[in-house]
């Protein structure tokens, strides 16, 4: 008799945790498809600058400087690259960034967003429709002052010109967090900045990283980068490479560049020469897809 | 002989213990975590595994110190197997020394399994065992002593929540001494001055056992600079157990 009751009792315990399981399963179903989509790249309310993180980091502003490089990478990789981003485009395509917060209260937005994910159609609609609305915004300045050429600055369109404005705040921090990690300085420089056109940010960081790694060559030859293709400077340049080249570990492909530009070639054989140099200089993937997309633009022109 | 009977026993006791087991695996569990976080990092996924390996140790070094360092000696008095040991014929300074020597058994056995973990870690990412981290392991391990010894301290003073209240602070203000240092440089002549001068030279000063970023980005160092913070940090760690000893064989357990 009273094996039959264990066994009974055994029964409804099994059956019971096989009911929870399948409510579990479903509540979570049903939550999902009522999720709402959040817009996920939110800006900070207030970053304290690089020397009272490194207080508040007691000890461990290595990985907190990893820690505002992850969030760099994603802030940016939501705004620049992550055209699924249904709440983001949606919200380009309403025409102000700094207001996308108050689309969350918009109750058409969340039928627009709510449920799986928007139809591609939908998506290329949206995209078409921020491309219009930026059309009448202010753009970037014809930016490149550069020279004689008209194939340079076609090359720059600056996607995400006043789009991003944390972004070099955020790099900003992991640079003072950790002075000595080399590959923000390059990300900005490159990736960044042909995003942005934020030149004087991407200087400013790259001045830093040079004063603190004096050693390092690439930290001049992204230098002279800057301001020979966005400044249109080609003295502080040479300035720049003659610098790099005398640092241990320099390639010869900087001293071939110096030589290039002594032998008056065109503007945009020694750009093509730059970007040559810099797909070398880096093994860093999407510094170097970056880099390459240039190059082909450039040889389109 | 008798510090080492009882530096075995606590050894025998506290790697038994479950919240240490568990702060041990989490903290294992965090550095392979990281592998998937490092991916976001565009090609630095081997330094963020670093450096997020090395926090964790530091970090979950403290928890098990705080929470075993105070529990070796309020553990005795809850249960009064101090009254047992007290009449026998040992000293009480070699209960302390016992206690403590066991105590950094213990976590000795915790760092060495924690660095394989991030060795064997960066070895999977890098292909290359990277031994410039290895003066970081033992750093670590010092400071991690050194806070061991101020809960020491503290618990044989104090009730166990306020000693681990205290110990948090020693790793606070421990932290923040360049920053005291600093403040006393460009404010000579600021009213906290003097507090902050005198916190700079009486607590330890933690931020010369770190040289997380100076392994992890192979940073050169000056000689014998590891050296001298070992001989700091040991110099420190037995002012700390006089001091604790003297108010142990000092306290009446009546």
């Amino acid at each position: 008799m009273d094996k039959i009751k264990t066994m009974w009792i055994r029964a409804g315990v099994a059956a019971l945790l096989l009911g929870l399981c399948f409510t579990v399963y479903h509540t979570q179903c049903l939550l999902d498809r009522e999720r709402e989509i959040r817009f996920i790249d939110r800006v900070p309310v207030f970053l304290p600058n690089g020397k009272i993180l490194k207080a508040l980091s007691m000890g461990h502003y290595t990985s907190l400087a990893d820690y505002f490089w992850l969030h760099s990478v994603i802030y940016f990789g939501r705004r620049a690259i992550d055209h699924d981003n249904m709440y983001y485009l949606h919200m380009l395509s309403s025409g102000d960034v700094k207001q996308a917060e108050h689309l969350k209260e918009d109750p058409a937005m969340h039928k627009e967003t709510s449920g799986p994910r928007v139809s591609g159609e939908k998506q290329q609609q949206w995209v078409k429709n921020w491309h219009t609305a930026q059309s009448g915004k202010p753009q970037p300045p014809d930016s490149i002052p550069f020279m004689d050429s008209k194939a340079i600055p076609r090359i720059f369109d600056f996607p995400n010109f006043g789009t991003m404005d944390y972004i070099f705040p955020l790099i900003d921090r992991v640079t003072q967090l950790n002075p000595y990690f080399i590959t923000p300085y390059i990300f900005s420089s490159v990736v960044v900045l042909s995003a942005t056109g934020e030149i004087d940010w991407a200087i400013h960081l790259l001045e830093r990283g040079y004063r603190n790694n004096a050693m390092r060559w690439e930290l001049p030859f992204y230098l002279g980068y800057i301001h020979w293709i966005y400044k249109g400077d080609a003295e502080t340049m040479v300035r720049y490479l003659k610098e790099a080249v005398q640092k241990p570990d320099c390639p010869e492909y900087v001293d071939g560049l110096l030589i290039g530009f002594s032998r008056n070639l065109k503007q945009e054989e020694i750009t093509g020469l730059y970007f040559k140099s810099m797909l070398e200089s880096t093994q860093n993937r999407e510094i170097r897809e970056r880099i390459q997309e240039l190059l082909t633009r450039l040889e389109s022109e | 002989m008798s510090v080492w009977t009882i530096a075995l026993n606590t050894y025998r006791e506290s790697i038994r213990n479950r919240v240490m087991m568990n702060i041990l695996l989490f903290a294992i569990g965090l550095m392979l975590l990281s592998m998937v976080v490092g991916e976001w990092s565009l090609g630095e996924q081997a330094k963020v595994i670093k450096d997020f390996g090395l926090s964790a140790m530091s970090i979950f070094g403290l928890l098990i110190a705080i929470f075993i360092g105070i529990r070796l000696m309020v553990q005795e008095l809850e249960q009064r197997t101090i009254y047992i040991i007290a009449p026998k014929p040992i000293h009480r300074w070699e209960i302390v020394l016992g206690k403590y020597t066991g105590l950094a058994l213990t976590l000795i056995v915790n760092v060495v399994l924690m660095s394989a973990v991030l060795l064997g870690i960066s070895f999977f990412i890098e292909g290359v065992l990277d031994l410039y981290l290895l003066p970081a392991f033992f750093l670590i391990y010092i400071e991690i002593l050194i806070i061991v010894a101020f809960a020491l301290f503290f618990s044989s003073l104090m009730s166990p929540q306020l000693s681990a209240i205290a110990t948090l602070a020693v790793y606070v203000v421990g932290h923040l001494s360049n920053f005291f240092y600093e403040y006393v440089q460009v404010y000579p002549d600021k009213g906290l001055h003097w507090l902050f001068k005198t916190l700079y030279y009486t607590m330890p000063n933690l931020e010369k056992l770190n040289l997380k970023m100076a392994v992890v980005e192979h940073l050169p160092q000056p000689p014998n600079a590891v050296g001298i913070a070992i001989l700091y940090g040991l110099s420190y760690i037995v002012i700390v157990l006089l001091l604790t000893m003297i108010i142990f064989n000092r306290r009446d357990f009546k």
